[in-house]
């Protein structure tokens, strides 16, 4: 710690921060506006100019790294007349007539106003009026009037591009926005035009941001500290009155957002800043879909029974009774159960165990990466989990080395890759191996491409990169190592192995690297983690990992993929279900999660139990609508194995009610006493009490302020797996080959299809992948 | 233009954001200004974006992202130029032009631009056409100055 | 030629330059720097050579083309030797007469001699024209002696010795404490302390340390920079060796504004020469110290003249500045130790170490040493490139090497530092120059522009016309600059248009003051300094303007000229509403 003064107090700031950070960490508030957290530092707005005593003229607080016995006065008459000039300077630019005017106070309270208009000319127009920074700094300045004539740019506002607009005539020039899309996202779409006087934000070209590399996350939305970028949602609605926290369910990353509410109704959602996960980050989803997902039109309000052929709306009483009754009835055939990898523990844990007690087979889950999830959990309770599964994505800056492997994170997990990003600013080399190209490529020190199906016989060729650096000590020395060796032997050119994927100075190239660092981590995503074969990859990555030296993590894709395999790691595939579904094998099935239309394979009896009128809502028998979670409280787990529990945002609309509540009253029906939970809490402290890794679902470890992560049995000792465990999915490789086409970026919520009901996010991935068109303008 | 013939330009340069101004001066000298293709093939051979190969060229008054007319005509707004007359032969230079700096007559002929100081300070008035230097221009010269260079090819 | 690997074959190379030199009965020596080119001097070389052949006198009579000799009101010109004839504004007509009377008959060409203007007094020789007799000539008299094509001039002119003493006799230590000793200061503006300087560079610790010569000379009226550039390249190039050598630098950078294109092209060249000649590169002259120097262009922007800008720009980022702390010295390129220095600084060197700080140190005043080069332009009868000791006064320099104001007008005011500089009216010209007394009052050294006012320039104009300027060259990073200084221009228009009100005087000062201290960096911290100079010196002609609309030196448009006249010279316009 450094010790320093600042107004004559003694402060300890921590070595590496500003003297505006040391002030802001101790309640002395200097004015700033180009300053931000996370951000470098920027000193162009000079409103945060202090004196250093010894030092002539004045600094900028936010580029004055604090440093020992430093003497800092904040404020001297000169320091507040430059600061009011400076101000006032910034204001002849920027239509400031309500931060003057007389009449400000009365307007508030009186003045009723639509915010949709063409032109922000005062505060009042202005959709950023209450939440504006420098509303905030002319009230610390007491500012009165503007000495200075304005000027109006009399830009054209950007309106071509999806959910937020760009008004440049309220532009300060602050360059947030520019910092924050390239040093914290890395995506460089916005820059700094031209210079002095006709100085712009811009992207090449004045291009729209789809067409200049734009991922539509919001980061420079967030960071603008006027009203120039304004998500269109707030247009025409006031303020939130009230924000609550949630956790993003939209995939595994999980971030903290708060979710912003108006009389109880839902109206944006911004990330939440210092979460240990995103830490004031999200994308597209997160930011900008939350609230129209909740509310959409293709919501599934009202149970429903099938009766002559028509679906008729019913009371939750008849719709129990009438699947109960259904469910009851067929006991010689098989019954399914799928269910949705985003729904919470409680709803999964509850869904399972009627699975079980009812349907008698174990659940199902929708998502293709569960059966390669689990089999990773079992290779890590066999083979040793040095080092085990949990990570901090805040930390991955510790490590020498990422490797990311099948994964386009900044599409499929945007705010890891955020920390990734970070990472390798720091100085963590990436090695990327994808099917296409990414961003990631713009930072990896190596990239390797192959063709979708290669990717064994490329593990080996990577494998045997090793071989050749290795000495014979080193394989005897793990167990299982001698194995592994002769089967990468065995797996040399000269045998009836195809041609070579990589170059040799490829493979050298990602030895090399990976040699050199220490702690390394091996990342692997729906690229793999959904194909056939899967389980196969994944072992081969992980012995790659040892021999490395390094941990291998996989990417659940979607929200709770995670906690479905710690809850169910005896889930089956999904492809076995549709393949029995083919072979009419199934008498009935419950729908609690999203398969393709079933067509002439349906089975007799077929419940749909969503949020949304899916793909097969039409054609169900039974339809029991289910709250999303925005509507109920429950647990989630993501891809770090950290647990993190949603509170309740709003009351579930329509007659939705949760899925474990569904589940509660059908086992009731059907004549179990084993299901009285009373609410979520109940079933979150039997799951703790019940799986030791989850024991920290419970309720006192989900306090505020505590971080619970999914616990692991530590045994000693890690092994090398020489030979690819049995793939169970062997068999139904026909049936998920016809069903490829899944996408690898979790664009749907339960039944929900974000792509077809949000036409700015289908625009951005026609743009920008994957798959799809060049990655930026 | 062609990414073919661009790729040739560039294959002259390694791969280092520091080269950027250079290749951008190397790309305005074959084609006499940036063509939009540019901007992203150069991002691609950086390993950086459109936008911030744009954000450098606009800020620098060399590159331009139009061609420019047969002959431009640079006048210069130095101190020393500007007391010894330059601010009225400039002002004339408007006038018989009919364009603002940075502008190209409607006949594609002439394109005006100012420079800060060209470096003939003592013998200014300085114009210059294309690379040819005129000292001590006056008001007078200016007219007979763009008649000689409308008759030139 | 090989490159050189050892100190003695220097000595060596010299010796047999000499005995090889032709002996010329006669040579011609013509200017050709931009000024020179601009008056037409590739005419005259051509009709030198054409005359010179048709004489057959090729094989006696030599034709050296050089670099600028600094008389540039007097272009195209040539200089006779050995005798040192100067002829000026030449025509190719003038040739022949050149040939015919001089070369072979040894006679004059009075009307080609320098006259004066008030006495009509002939001067034949250069050494006693007025307007070099008061100068110091010691990096620029080398000028006429150098063709800049060829590094061989530089080695007759004694070149690269300094460097190879610094290399084999002298400690880094000891280079910079010679330099500190000399009591050299920067000269780009600042006057830092140059040995002081370079120590704090040497001090950082850092795996590697970067030299940058900062030719990007963007000040208005000013050119000498890129006149030693294109003149002689290899003193600062030389220069450059030396301070890389005390700093511990392995590599240089040479930023030169792309409109000096005479210039990138002789230091490109004398640094291809320089490393093939072994003065660059691995193992110079055979030591065990590597250095080479890497020529970037500018593309047009005055900003690139500030330290972090430049150093942005070389980066290939947008040249905006940068908040300083931390210095070059500390973190410059690339995050590493970077010393800048201007060009004249760097010329400085070689010259400091092949004659001694000790007699350096005895040039200028106690707390300016050695010469300055400045750009004498405006309205200065004689205008040109002059270099001079400091502690010599303007009037020396104005009346005496100038020649007073042209046109028979009468001196108003002198400007020197460029747009961050300011005006000294008739009182200051017995002022000493040097970087000190010159700030007391009221302006700055500058890079050296000394640009001459009369009665005709009108003070509010020249205000006016440095704030457009700063407008236009901006970086636009920070408010005061971007911001304030529009808002300043805007009132300096308006004064000039006759809407000037009472209270502007004081929004100048208002803001200008705050504008000085709150800006990022150089560009803005001087802006307001004309604007805050005029006010000083010439509040009057303010007050003339918006009291009165009365514009004395006739400049503004829409004001009354000082005659009250109804009508002004011809051509100008006289406002409807003018006050009268």
């Amino acid at each position: 710690m450094i010790k320093l003064r600042i107004n004559g107090r003694e402060i300890a700031a921590e070595s590496g921060t500003t003297v505006l950070d040391a002030a802001q960490a101790n309640g002395i508030s200097i004015p700033h506006l180009c300053a931000a957290k996370g951000l470098s530092s920027y000193g162009g707005c000079r409103l945060c100019l202090v004196e250093v005593k010894g030092k002539r003229g004045y600094v900028p607080a936010c580029c004055t790294p604090v440093e020992e016995n430093l003497d800092v006065i904040t404020e001297t008459p000169r320091l507040l007349e430059l600061r009011r000039l400076t101000f006032e300077l910034i204001l002849s630019e920027h239509p400031h007539a309500c931060l003057v005017c007389l009449e400000k106070k009365d307007c508030e309270e009186y003045k009723s106003t639509t915010r949709k208009v063409g032109e922000v000319t005062g505060c009042v127009l202005c959709p950023e009026n209450g939440q504006c920074r420098l509303q905030e700094v002319a009230a610390e300045l007491k500012l009165e009037k503007v000495r200075y004539p304005a000027t109006y740019r009399n830009f054209e506002v950007h309106r071509e591009d999806p959910f937020f607009d760009r008004n440049y005539n309220l532009c300060i020039l602050c360059a947030r926005c520019v910092r924050v899309c390239s040093e914290v996202r890395g995506a460089g779409t916005l820059t700094v035009a031209y210079r002095g006087p006709q100085a712009v934000i811009a992207t090449a070209l004045d291009r729209p941001l789809l067409d200049s590399g734009c991922q539509l996350c919001g980061a420079c939305v967030d960071a603008c500290p006027t009203g120039a970028l304004s998500e269109r949602a707030l247009k025409g609605e006031s303020l939130p009155d009230e924000t609550r926290s949630a956790v993003c369910p939209l995939c595994s990353v999980g971030c903290g957002l708060e979710v912003g509410l108006r009389k109880g109704r839902l109206v944006n959602s911004v990330p939440k800043a210092g979460s240990p996960v995103n830490d004031g980050q999200a994308c597209v989803k997160g930011r900008f879909l939350v609230r129209d997902i909740v509310l959409s039109p293709q919501r599934a309000l009202r149970p429903m029974l099938r009766r002559n052929g028509e679906l008729v709306s019913v009371s939750w009483d008849e719709a129990l009774d009438g699947v109960a009754q259904a469910l009851a009835s067929k006991p010689e055939r098989s019954q399914g159960l799928v269910l949705s990898s985003q729904l919470s523990l409680e709803d999964q844990f509850v869904a399972g165990k009627f699975a079980r007690a009812f349907l008698k087979t174990e659940p199902v889950f929708d998502s293709p990466d569960t059966l390669a999830l689990s089999a990773y959990r079992k290779m890590l309770q066999t083979d040793g989990p040095t080092p085990d599964a949990n990570f901090e994505a805040a930390s991955l800056a510790a490590a020498g080395v990422i490797v990311v492997a099948g994964a386009d994170i900044p599409l499929s997990h945007p705010v890891l890759w955020v920390n990734i990003l970070k990472a390798a600013m720091k100085g963590t080399k990436l090695i990327v191996w994808n099917s296409g190209e990414s961003l990631l490529d713009r930072w990896a020190a190596v990239s390797l491409r192959t063709m979708p199906g290669d990717e064994s016989v490329a593990l080996d060729e990577l494998g045997r990169w090793f071989l050749a650096h290795r000495p014979q000590a080193f394989w005897s020395s793990i167990p299982g190592g001698e194995e592994l060796k002769a089967s990468l032997e065995k797996a040399s050119p000269g045998g009836t192995v195809p041609p070579a994927r990589f170059s040799e100075e490829q493979i050298n190239a990602f030895g090399e690297l990976l040699d050199e660092a220490q702690d390394g981590v091996f990342f692997c995503g729906p690229g793999l983690l959904n194909r056939p074969g899967a389980e196969g990859i994944l072992a081969k990555l992980w012995n790659l990992a040892r021999l490395a030296g390094a941990r291998l993590i996989p990417l659940a894709q979607e929200s709770n993929g995670r906690g479905a395999v710690e809850l169910w790691p005896s889930a089956g595939p999904v492809a076995e279900v549709l393949q029995g579904l083919g072979e009419g094998r199934f008498g009935s099935l419950y729908l609690a999660g999203t398969i393709p239309p079933l067509g002439a394979a349906r089975p007799d009896f077929v419940v749909v139990q969503d949020s949304f009128r899916g793909a097969n809502y039409e054609t169900a028998d039974a339809v029991l609508p289910a709250a999303t979670w925005a509507e109920s409280e429950g647990t989630f787990i993501n891809v770090e194995g950290r647990i993190q529990r949603s509170k309740k945002l709003v009351e579930p609309l329509g007659e939705a009610k949760p899925d474990w509540w569904i589940f509660c009253r059908l086992a009731e029906k059907m004549g179990s006493r084993d299901f009285l939970f009373r609410d979520s809490t109940d079933i979150a402290e039997e799951i703790s009490r019940t799986l030791p890794a989850l024991h920290e679902v419970s309720s006192h470890h989900q306090k505020k302020g505590r971080t619970a992560f999914v616990r692991e049995d530590r045994k000693p000792g890690s092994r090398l797996i020489a030979s690819a465990p049995v793939s169970r999915d062997g068999a139904a490789r026909t049936a998920l080959a016809a069903f490829e086409a899944w996408p690898d970026i979790p664009d749907f919520y339960r039944g929900l299809n974000l792509r077809e009901q949000f036409r700015g996010l289908r625009r951005l991935r026609e743009k920008t992948g994957p798959a799809g068109g060049s990655r930026e303008g | 233009m062609t990414t073919a013939e661009l790729d040739v330009l560039l294959r002259g340069f390694g791969h280092e954001r520091k080269d950027l101004t250079r290749i951008l001066h190397k790309v305005q000298a074959a084609y006499g200004y940036i063509p939009a293709p540019a901007i992203r093939r150069v991002a691609e051979h950086l390993n950086t974006t459109a936008n911030e190969v744009y954000g450098v060229l606009t800020f620098y008054k060399a590159f331009r992202l139009e061609p420019r007319g047969r002959h431009v005509i640079t006048a210069c707004q130095g101190t020393s130029c500007h007391v010894r007359g330059g601010a009225d032969v400039f002002a004339e230079m408007k006038k018989e032009l009919g364009i603002e700096p940075g502008g190209t007559t409607a006949d594609r002929m002439f394109s005006l631009e100012t420079v800060n100081c060209f470096g003939c300070c003592a013998i200014g008035p300085t114009v210059v056409v294309d690379s040819t230097y005129y000292s001590r221009v006056s008001v007078a010269d200016v007219r007979s100055l763009i008649a000689l260079y409308r008759k030139r090819k | 030629m090989k490159p050189l690997t050892h100190p003695s074959q220097l000595a060596g190379w010299k010796a047999r330059l000499l005995e090889e030199r032709p002996a010329w009965r006669k040579t011609i020596v013509v200017s050709n720097g931009t000024c020179g080119r601009a008056s037409g001097s590739l005419g005259i070389i051509e009709a030198l050579g054409r005359e010179l052949d048709r004489r057959g006198l090729k094989e006696t009579v030599g034709l050296e083309i050089t670099g600028c000799h600094g008389f540039c009101e007097l272009e195209p010109n040539v200089v006779i030797l050995p005798e040192g004839i100067y002829y000026g504004r030449l025509k190719p007509e003038d040739v022949p007469a050149i040939i015919e009377k001089t070369i072979l008959k040894d006679n004059v060409v009075e009307t080609l001699a320098y006259a004066d203007p008030k006495t009509g007094r002939r001067y034949v020789l250069r050494k006693d024209i007025p307007f070099f007799r008061k100068q110091m000539r010691l990096l620029t008299e080398d000028n006429l002696r150098i063709d800049p094509d060829r590094i061989e001039d530089y080695i007759l002119a004694d070149g690269y010795q300094a460097l190879a003493k610094v290399l084999f006799d002298m400690t880094a230590e000891e280079v910079i404490r010679e330099v500190d000793l000399a009591g050299l200061r920067g000269r780009g503006g600042a006057g830092f302390p140059t040995g002081k300087k370079w120590q704090f560079c040497r001090s950082e610790s850092a795996d590697r340390r970067y030299i940058i010569c900062n030719a990007d000379e963007g000040n208005p009226g000013t050119y000498m920079d890129r006149s030693i550039l294109a003149a002689n390249p290899h003193s600062v190039i030389e220069g450059m060796v030396i301070g890389a050598y005390a700093m511990g630098a392995a590599e240089g950078y040479v930023y030169v504004r792309m409109e000096a294109p005479q210039a990138v092209r002789q230091v490109t060249l004398a640094r291809d020469q320089a490393r093939q000649h072994g003065f660059l590169g691995k193992s110079i002259l055979g030591s065990e110290f590597h250095f080479d120097i890497h020529i970037v262009e500018g593309a047009g922007a005055f900003v690139c003249g500030e330290e972090t800008s430049l150093m942005s720009s070389i980066e290939g980022r947008r040249a905006v500045s940068r908040q300083r702390p931390p210095f070059p010295a500390q973190a410059g390129l690339w995050g590493k130790p970077t010393n800048i220095n201007n060009v004249e600084t760097w010329a400085n060197v070689p010259l400091i170490i092949k004659r001694g700080a000790e007699w350096y140190s005895q040039i200028g005043t106690s707390r300016s040493k050695g010469t300055k080069i400045f750009s004498l332009v405006g309205k200065i009868r004689h205008g040109g490139q002059v270099e001079v000791p400091m502690g010599i006064t303007l009037r020396e320099v104005i009346y005496d090497i100038g020649g007073g104001i042209k046109d028979g007008q009468k001196f108003k005011a002198v400007q020197t530092g460029g747009p961050a500089g300011g005006f000294l009216p008739a009182e200051f010209l017995d002022l000493a120059i040097d970087y000190d007394n010159l700030v007391q009052a009221g302006s700055t050294m500058g890079s050296g522009g000394m640009i001459v006012l009369d009665e005709t320039t009108c003070m509010v104009d020249m205000a006016r016309h440095y704030m457009h300027f700063t407008q236009e060259e901006s970086c636009g990073k920070c408010v005061p600059c971007r911001v304030g200084t529009k808002q300043m221009h805007d009132i300096l228009v308006g004064i000039t248009r006759g809407e000037g009100k009472e209270e502007d005087l004081t929004r100048l000062e208002e803001l200008g003051d705050s504008i000085r201290v709150a800006s990022l960096c150089g560009l803005g911290q001087g802006a307001p300094n004309p604007v805050l100079s005029t006010l000083r010196h010439f509040r009057q002609e303010y007050v003339e303007h918006i009291q009165h609309k009365r514009c004395a030196a006739g400049v503004c448009k829409d004001l009354a000229p000082s005659s009250g006249e109804e009508a002004g010279p011809a051509g100008r316009r006289v406002k409807k509403n003018r006050h009268d």
